[in-house]
């Protein structure tokens, strides 16, 4: 899908204004925070684990050529193939490659955010093949032709009542769907067939396991294993910074993912996979492939962004968002929103695309705190908007009130002269009560709320007042 | 194919000497290093009594539970369950220690493992891990992948003596009886679920509703169990 990330301000006064969105967010908000919360409060070890798995990335990556080619070793040797795709162009044309090789016609999808950044769907959809989301909520998303608005929940921007009328819309059966629980059955039944008539299952991977060749994956329905296991041919869809050294490495990071995700202890299903069936074996598919995609990554392994490729994809970061709690995930534009958004979308698309991203942040620092992985993401977000700023990127605006401000910060006399001015005028004119309602020129800004006046004298007045009364 | 393998390579490598600006200094150690040493991480605590501590995940993962003293019991926790959950046919892995089993008259089962027809499965799992409740099952003849998702209701018979501590323990013991890996290794964590309807959790998405286990404390060959047949 293409990125609408340039008009991000447009969305977000979409996604502001959009009520049912609104009372969707409403309806889920704080609830992957307090699970969260609750799990890692259970664990004493956490923030440990935390320093572990932080040191486990960055070793990886520190080797990441060696661990690459060590998977790719032990990958085929237990019968399975590499494909290498240095951009999203080179990815697609690999798997659709490979369903032509499987003669295939219908394809199950794992949940995969990497499907989603080389847009496959619409690859396979153009190639002839049938692409089958088999994630209940990717699911939505796809009948609904829309991207996924959490990394994890990808239709936690629709309500039951949206999701019950896509369903009567695409399905064609006339049932009551008044509770999740009909809802999901629903799914269930229609997708048991489409689970059994796939010719090629795509699946992405949670961790690449070096040493073993294995690939881990995580679902909490079993529509992952099921994609895997059923059609004739795996492929597994890899970012090249999912690769771990080994079971131990990948098993220090499973007991992060699911905790700083959905808060539970561990997910429902945790495979390892490792290579295609056996001669013995009563199932599973007689190819497995795994595309390993750079699309930008190694770029940034050399830049001053290489934490970012310390994600784990969990959301948290997403879920302590303020920005994105007011607007969920459609407003980013792209197929990665929130903090981790903010910082992989201009990387990927550039500055000129989705430079507002960086800016749609408060650097509160909750994203920061909650990472299990530890990505300084406000540092990130303000190196880009220092790039941003250093490549004449930065609106006219702000530029200007930027370089107002720099040529007053370097004459501290004019400095404090100005802003005395300025704090007296505000307390002025906030008078008794000390807030104001309206500022002019920030009109939007106190729509919504009062901007409280500032004390009536300059900090650097207070500073030397205060140490005066000292020196008495 | 259109295979980049060189172009991504050498781009990371190339990367790699240049170094991320703000990157942290990696590590002394090597790949090489790593790679034999399997340095093990933080693991968090487990309650003095291993199988405790495995039952309270279970119940925490939404999966039930019996514990049988002998195969006599386990059968019959078996045939009770099948029955509450409605259902009178059961099919089964078809693995020598399942059917060594002293299955009574009454249970109507199959150990022919086609998973597509079974509502109601029983298999055997090869480990449980304490510390987070979930049972090891492993892809073979006998046991065939499938048999873990498809069914309606999942019924799982493990030996006691086959909980393990921690995943490292699972990660250990893989190597040591399952090496080369097999195509599948199921950690499986109660029954399957979704919250993808207004964050709400509903059992039973695609996999199994209702996830039972019954821990078998004597009579349930783990040797078997724990060779490939």
């Amino acid at each position: 899908m293409r990125s609408t990330a340039h008009s991000f301000r447009n969305n977000v006064h979409a996604a502001l204004r959009d009520q049912g969105l609104q009372r969707a967010l409403h309806r889920v908000s704080g609830g992957f925070a307090d699970k969260r919360r609750a799990a890692v409060e259970a664990l004493p070890e956490f923030e440990a684990l935390r320093a572990a798995a932080r040191a486990i990335k960055d070793h990886t990556l520190a080797h990441l050529d060696e661990y690459l080619e060590c998977f790719e070793t032990q990958v085929v040797a237990g019968g399975g193939t590499v494909h290498w795709a240095a951009s999203a162009a080179a990815a697609r044309r690999i798997v659709i490659d490979l369903c032509r090789q499987s003669g295939a016609r219908r394809v199950t999808k794992g949940k995969t955010m990497v499907g989603e950044e080389i847009a496959i769907n619409r690859a396979l959809a153009e190639a002839g093949f049938e692409p089958v989301e088999t994630d209940l909520g990717e699911y939505i998303v796809q009948l609904a032709g829309e991207l996924p608005s959490h990394i994890i929940a990808p239709a936690i921007h629709k309500t039951r009542a949206d999701i019950a009328d896509l369903f009567r819309a695409h399905h064609g059966r006339q049932r009551e769907l008044d509770s999740a629980r009909a809802i999901v059955d629903e799914a269930r039944d229609v997708m048991r067939e489409r689970f059994l008539s796939a010719d090629v299952g795509i699946t992405g991977a949670n961790f690449l396991v070096a040493d073993s060749g294995s690939v881990v994956l995580v679902t909490n329905e079993g529509n992952g294993d099921l994609t895997a296991t059923l059609p004739q041919r795996h492929i597994v869809l890899a970012g090249i910074e999912k690769v771990v050294p080994t079971l131990e490495d990948a098993g220090i990071l499973l007991r992060l993912l699911a905790r700083s995700a959905t808060g539970q202890a561990f997910t429902a299903y945790t495979t390892v996979f490792t290579g295609p069936r056996r001669a013995d074996d009563r199932d599973g598919p007689a190819a497995f492939d795994v595309v390993l995609v750079d699309n930008g990554r190694s770029a940034m392994l050399g830049s001053e962004y290489r934490e970012m490729l310390r994600c784990i994809r969990c959301g948290a970061c997403l879920n302590h968002c303020p920005v994105y709690g007011a607007v969920c995930g459609h407003a980013y534009g792209w197929v990665y929103p929130g903090p981790m958004g903010s910082v992989l979308t201009p990387l990927m698309l550039g500055l000129r695309e989705a430079g507002d991203l960086p800016n749609a942040s408060t650097l509160c620092g909750r994203c920061e705190a909650v990472c299990p992985v530890s990505i300084p993401l406000p540092t990130l977000l303000r190196r880009l908007r220092g790039r941003q700023h250093a490549e004449g990127q930065a609106p006219a605006a702000s530029r200007r009130v930027l370089a107002l401000w720099a040529a007053l910060a370097r004459r501290p006399r004019l400095y404090g002269f100005v802003m005395g001015l300025g704090v007296r005028l505000l307390a002025a004119l906030a008078g008794r009560r000390g807030r104001l309602r309206r500022v002019p020129g920030a009109a939007g800004w106190t729509a919504s709320r009062d901007l409280p006046a500032p004390a009536g004298q300059t900090f650097q007045a207070a500073w030397r007042r205060q140490r005066a009364d000292h020196a008495r | 194919m259109h295979d980049d393998r060189a172009n991504v390579l050498g781009a990371v490598r190339a990367a790699l000497r240049q170094g991320g600006a703000q990157a942290a200094p990696p590590a002394p150690e090597t790949p090489d290093e790593r790679l034999r040493g399997r340095p093990t991480g933080p693991q968090p605590a487990l309650g003095p009594d291993r199988i405790a501590h495995f039952t309270d995940q279970l119940d925490a993962s939404a999966a039930t539970w019996t514990r049988a003293r002998t195969t006599t019991e386990a059968v019959e926790a078996v045939r009770q369950v099948a029955q509450s959950s409605g259902h009178s046919e059961l099919v089964a892995a078809d693995h020598p220690s399942l059917r060594m089993l002293p299955w009574p008259s009454a249970v109507s089962i199959r150990f022919d493992a086609r998973a597509q027809e079974a509502r109601c499965a029983v298999t055997l799992a090869e480990l449980g891990i304490a510390e987070t409740g979930s049972l090891l099952l492993c892809a073979s003849p006998a046991t065939p992948t499938l048999l873990n998702f498809l069914p309606d209701v999942l019924l799982c018979l493990l030996p006691t003596d086959a909980v393990v501590g921690h995943l490292e323990d699972a990660w250990r013991w893989l190597r040591a009886h399952r090496s080369p890996l097999p195509r599948a290794v199921n950690l499986v964590t109660g029954p399957s679920r979704t919250a993808d309807v207004e964050q709400r959790l509903q059992l039973g998405a695609h996999g199994p509703r209702l996830l039972h286990v019954v821990l078998v404390d004597s009579g349930l060959d783990a040797s078997i169990a724990w060779r490939r047949p």
